[in-house]
């Protein structure tokens, strides 16, 4: 008898984790990047992404698909795909077929305390690792944390280099790609109910 | 009862330990998706070197191609073979076609074509209607198209009949041909892709004319079929060709009508594709390489072409 109690308080207090998880509101994230060069401007928005935050660790996880990158040149998005991104190579691990480059991750922490009690904005940064085109990068990015009610919302604005992440882009277009590209990411959570 | 009590505790402090470490919280939510998708860029422009491809312009764009193809870089029928190249500065002082085609993409598997042609001055109008995309683990091991095209000859009358001596009136109908394919193409990986293009030309007037080595007449409409391909030398180049062999006996073993075949290099620079080809091919479009392809590999009757192709976003 007393195991089962203590099993329910301990799936209770699992339970109770599980409410300080914070995931993306539908339709509130989007992702655009920016290239900023002599010959053009690039720029292209992702509308969709897996976004979760975990307020008692301060774990900040989030998914996005490469190939959901919209531009307005339709040409620009399939080069961008097969040419710079590789999105669909394929990556043989045991047997069994791998597309690394359909996803980009960043799994970090952010390293100042919130108080997700009350409302409030607070700039914090995070530190974690950014995967992309299969390469791994630890980064630094500044953001702001903002709780209003029940949600969180994050902001932030960094660069990444393209050669940090092994995207090759040939002497040729050099002064129509800019060498460091800039990323804006904002996303609406809500705490996470399990469907 | 006691062992499956201790099962759920033991179960329960494995829950919620998990969710105390350093996890992958994503994989709560989603699930990466290493499943199939659709291929793209099975071709880079919507043709081979003669042949179509089985792209199509995407949604809303506009693809403006400027064709030519350059005279023969040497004949052996020549007297002097060798002086007729140097002559003619291996082909580029003559024209044997030249087209300028605007093809615009109604939606993402609808494109729409207008073009002209200098040789028999054809205007062509075309649509090209991608039906099924391949998916990269092959259940749907290929992509298909429908491709249909329409020639009118603003050639004078005479030229269009010839020298015939005419016992019928003359027939504005007969200035048109008309050309339907299947285009069935399949990306084997990222470096080759392939295709087949069975076809039907038809030509509503033809002046008479028969293969004297097995005297078979030229027919109207005959079957074809296309054999197209590339192989990729690095990520914006690769090496393409095409040929078309023709079914009907008139063409078999014919000495002045030959099969087109085409070899070139193909490059990709941004919104530009350009293809460099040599073909034994006068024409540039199916209605004219088809059917009166006069020139063959054999006798050194290759043509250098090329293909400038420029996307602009609508």
């Amino acid at each position: 008898m007393k195991h089962i109690i203590l099993a329910l308080g301990l799936m209770f207090l699992a339970n109770k984790n599980f409410s300080q998880i914070y995931t993306a509101k539908s339709g509130s994230t989007s992702i655009a990047f920016f290239s900023k060069s002599p010959l053009e401007d690039i720029e292209a928005l992702n509308k969709g992404a897996t976004v979760v935050l975990k307020s008692s660790t301060n774990d900040v996880q989030i998914r996005i698909t490469i190939q959901n990158f919209k531009f307005k040149n339709s040409l620009m998005e399939e080069h961008f795909n097969e040419n710079y991104m590789e999105t669909e190579k394929k990556v043989e691990v045991n047997g069994v077929a791998t597309y690394p480059n359909r996803y980009s991750e960043f799994k970090g922490k952010i390293n100042e305390k919130i108080d997700y009690t009350t409302d409030g904005e607070t700039k914090v940064t995070v530190t974690g690792k950014l995967t992309m085109h299969n390469v791994t990068n630890d980064v630094t990015i500044n953001g702001t944390v903002i709780k209003m009610g029940n949600d969180i919302k994050l902001m932030c604005v960094f660069k990444v280099k393209v050669k940090d992440y092994n995207i090759q882009v040939p002497s040729m277009y050099v002064k129509n790609i800019a060498e460091e590209i800039e990323i804006t990411f904002n996303s609406v959570l809500e705490p996470y109910q399990k469907k | 009862m006691q062992k499956i009590k201790s099962k759920i505790f033991v179960l329960s402090v494995l829950f919620s330990a998990n969710l105390f470490a350093q996890e992958d919280l994503l994989s709560l939510v989603d699930q990466k998706d290493d499943g199939p998708r659709k291929v793209y860029a099975t071709f880079k422009t919507t043709k081979i070197g003669n042949a179509q491809s089985i792209e199509t312009v995407k949604n809303k764009h506009l693809d403006f191609k400027i064709s030519h193809r350059f005279g023969n870089i040497t004949d052996a029928n020549q007297k002097n073979p060798i002086n007729y190249s140097g002559q003619n500065f291996f082909g580029f002082d003559n024209a044997s076609d030249i087209r300028f085609s605007f093809d615009y993409g109604l939606t993402e598997n609808i494109t729409l074509g207008i073009g002209r042609s200098r040789m028999k001055h054809i205007i062509d109008g075309n649509i090209k209607w991608k039906i099924l995309q391949q998916t990269s683990d092959f259940r749907m091991p290929i992509s298909l198209a429908l491709f249909s095209s329409t020639g009118y000859s603003h050639d004078p009358m005479k030229s269009i009949y010839g020298n015939i001596v005419k016992d019928f009136k003359s027939n504005e109908l007969h200035r048109f041909n008309f050309f339907n394919q299947l285009i069935i193409a399949c990306k084997i990986n990222d470096m080759i892709s392939m295709e087949l293009l069975p076809s039907y030309m038809y030509r509503n007037y033809i002046i008479e004319s028969i293969n004297s080595k097995n005297n078979a007449a030229d027919q109207n409409g005959f079957f074809t079929l296309g054999i197209g391909g590339r192989i990729k030398i690095s990520k914006r180049a690769s090496i393409v060709g095409d040929y078309y062999y023709n079914f009907a006996k008139y063409y078999q073993n014919n000495s002045s009508v030959f099969m087109p075949l085409s070899l070139g290099y193909e490059v990709e620079t941004g919104g530009h594709v350009f293809t460099l080809l040599f073909t034994n091919a006068p024409g540039l479009i199916e209605n004219n390489f088809i059917p009166y392809t006069s020139d063959t590999w054999t006798k050194g009757q290759v043509k250098f072409g090329f293909c400038i192709s420029r996307t602009f976003a609508l």
